[in-house]
């Protein structure tokens, strides 16, 4: 297992994941626009995406490239559902902010 | 990995740059004369012999108008956008080959410390892969310009243009899949070594490619037949109607440049790219010279088709444009991809 | 400069700083459209670091799939759908967002912590990009490719050829259930 890729050492490379990852959830905590949070959630599978490349070239398998790849493919196919879901919701409240989207609170 | 290598590569880089713009401001010159040989008059002669000047005037018209800045525009957005589109179109310079490598002098061998100069400035693993990622971020800057400019004739120009560019990049890359099948690699240098016996075009999966590329081609760089967005009769001039002065030249010289990239791909993927015909320079320490001349004739070429399809045929109307797009150009694509698939198998042989 | 450092470490150390700046940025900004353009240029910048670390066919899919298309489509909807800026973005005064602030930074703490410790056995340096696969039924044939692309391909195709399967499958039935849920109603009002 190699530590250093590309004259980087691993560890660089887990902690920028880790702070990508972080500001990915303070996004999703701390925003009320239904579109940002769906942004915050895109970067913390890219995080996701950062650690398995960089254990990949790590440990030379290249099976972490694979699930990289279809990770993006899915994330592409949840960002195609979500969004449809957004535009069906504001089509009828007129609004993406999540705090006002609350029919059913008792 | 060393700072030599970084040397190089600055220094073709900033040579490139150089070659491209002027040769971008010449095409512009080039334009208004095929236009004018076409619609029967004389195209600009006043600003040197045979017009030759009009670019440098052109330049300097551009510098030194006023900048107007609409009220009320996101101004960072207003102002990133044309650098986003001239950015793209000058990256996708970075990985077309203009011929094979050139042996060096043994004294200039000695000092720079390797012996053939690439004429590429990179050859990466996904070379033909990067031209359509280069594309895919172009369509930032028209959305951009649109959504910043603050007035609904230019969003709805830029909204247009972009769904245009993206439907096309579809049939553009999976035309472009035949061709990679064909040629067993995504490098460009290798699809060009691949060519060296017949050209791909006058093989049946890479002609009904080339005739699927060509048209995407034109669709992807907003070029008459499909110039909806930025018709002058449309919707005043689309996403660059606010653009005045030297931003409206930014996207001026993108597209023009976008369309001289095209026919260097067309030429490299399906017309031999820089393969001196019949072989007949192989081995000779010529070679590659001959082939950059070569090259540089088929792309002259393309370049004055873009304009000979501009003064000659009508403009799609949008719902055309998309109905041709996704229902004839992509189930055409897929069916290639198919053909071209059992061409390698039982006519080729297997692959690589 | 240390003996390891190479020039195209110097750019993971730019790459990185533009992507947390634009990661900072996305959370931030209480304009949507300025979020969405800072994802984009660290999705970007992302796409930079993997080409660092010769992953050339990830960084490439990143900039395709990621900005090209996903980008493309969220600023089509933020537009379309002409999102108002966000105006009581009061991180500073609310204690609920102050507690989840302060959660977040210790359990990224944490993990940087973890990482930091985190200390493996040392291989051997090269990083050979192949890849060979066997086929099982008794005979020594196989595949063996070289090269990014060729080896995430070939493992794609030979290894992982189930996954790719269903990957298909699920982007087909996720492009019907988008084209479902956003279609007008034609029989109520819209």
């Amino acid at each position: 297992m190699n530590t250093l890729i590309s004259g980087v050492p691993l560890t660089y490379y887990l902690s920028l994941a880790a702070a990508m990852f972080a500001i990915g959830v303070l996004g999703v905590l701390l925003r009320r626009n239904a579109v940002v949070i769906f942004m915050s959630v895109e970067l913390m599978l890219n995080a996701v995406n950062l650690v398995f490349i960089a254990f990949s070239k790590s440990m030379g398998i290249i099976g972490g490239e694979v699930i990289v790849f279809f990770v993006m493919a899915i994330a592409a196919a949840e960002a195609a559902v979500g969004l449809a879901i957004l535009v069906a919701i504001h089509r009828h409240k007129k609004t993406v902010f999540v705090d006002e989207i609350n029919l059913l609170k008792w | 990995m060393d700072w030599n290598l970084i040397l190089v590569w600055a220094l073709k880089s900033g040579l490139l740059f150089f070659i491209i713009i002027t040769a971008c401001a010449y095409y512009t010159l080039a334009e208004r004369v095929v236009a004018a040989f076409i619609q029967d008059r004389r195209g600009p002669n006043r600003a040197g012999p045979f017009g030759l000047f009009q670019p440098l005037a052109d330049g300097i018209k551009f510098l030194t108008k006023e900048e107007v800045f609409p009220t009320q525009v996101n101004k960072a957005m207003y102002l990133i956008a044309p650098g986003i589109s001239v950015s793209c179109a000058i990256m996708s310079w970075s990985i077309i080959p203009f011929g094979g490598t050139i042996p060096l002098h043994n004294s200039i061998a000695e000092l720079v410390g390797f012996k053939e100069l690439n004429l590429q400035v990179a050859n990466p693993d996904t070379g033909i892969l990067f031209l359509l990622a280069i594309s895919s971020l172009s369509v930032y800057g028209i959305i951009l310009a649109g959504w910043s400019s603050n007035n609904k004739y230019s969003l709805m120009g830029a909204i247009r243009s972009t769904a245009q560019m993206i439907s096309y990049e579809l049939p553009l890359g999976l035309s472009l899949t035949a061709v990679i099948l064909m040629a067993g690699s995504l490098k460009l240098s290798e699809i060009n070594d691949a060519q060296k016996g017949i050209w791909f075009v006058f093989t049946l999966p890479g002609f009904m490619a080339f005739l699927i590329f060509s048209v995407a081609m034109f669709a992807e760089t907003n070029r008459l037949p499909f110039d909806l967005a930025e018709a002058e009769s449309e919707l005043v001039v689309g996403f660059h109607t606010e653009y005045g002065a030297f931003k409206f030249a930014l996207f001026f010289i993108a597209e023009y440049m976008n369309m001289i990239t095209m026919s260097c791909v067309v030429t490299l993927l399906f017309f031999g790219g820089y393969n001196v015909p019949f072989g007949i320079l192989e081995g000779s320490s010529y070679n590659a010279l001959a082939g950059i001349l070569f090259f540089l004739l088929k792309v002259v070429f393309f370049a004055f088709s873009f304009m000979w399809v501009r003064w000659t045929l009508p403009r799609f109307r949008y719902d055309t444009l998309m109905n041709i797009g996704w229902k004839k150009l992509i189930p055409w694509a897929l069916i290639n991809i198919v053909v071209s698939a059992v061409y390698v198998v039982y006519w080729k042989g297997s692959i690589g | 400069m240390p003996e390891e450092l190479q020039p195209q470490s110097i750019l993971f150390f730019i790459l990185s700083g533009v992507c947390i700046g634009s990661s900072l940025a996305v959370v931030l900004h209480k304009n949507p459209v300025i979020s969405a353009v800072s994802l984009v240029l660290s999705f970007f910048s992302l796409a930079g670091i993997y080409a660092v670390m010769n992953a050339i066919f990830i960084a490439t899919m990143q900039v395709i799939v990621y900005t090209g298309a996903i980008m493309v489509l969220v600023i089509f909807v933020i537009m379309l759908l002409s999102l108002r800026e966000e105006t009581n973005l009061e991180i500073w005064r609310n204690p609920v967002k102050q507690i989840a602030i302060v959660f977040v930074v210790c359990i990224f703490g944490g993990i940087l912590v973890a990482s930091m410790n985190f200390n493996p056995e040392i291989g051997n340096g090269d990083p050979i990009e192949s890849y060979k696969f066997l086929i099982q039924n008794g005979q020594n044939s196989g595949v063996e490719v070289k090269g990014n692309t060729a080896s995430v391909g070939a493992s794609t195709f030979l290894q992982y050829l189930l996954p790719f399967e269903l990957v298909s499958i699920l982007l087909t039935v996720a492009v019907i259930g988008a084209v479902v849920i956003a279609k007008r109603d034609k029989l109520n009002q819209s």
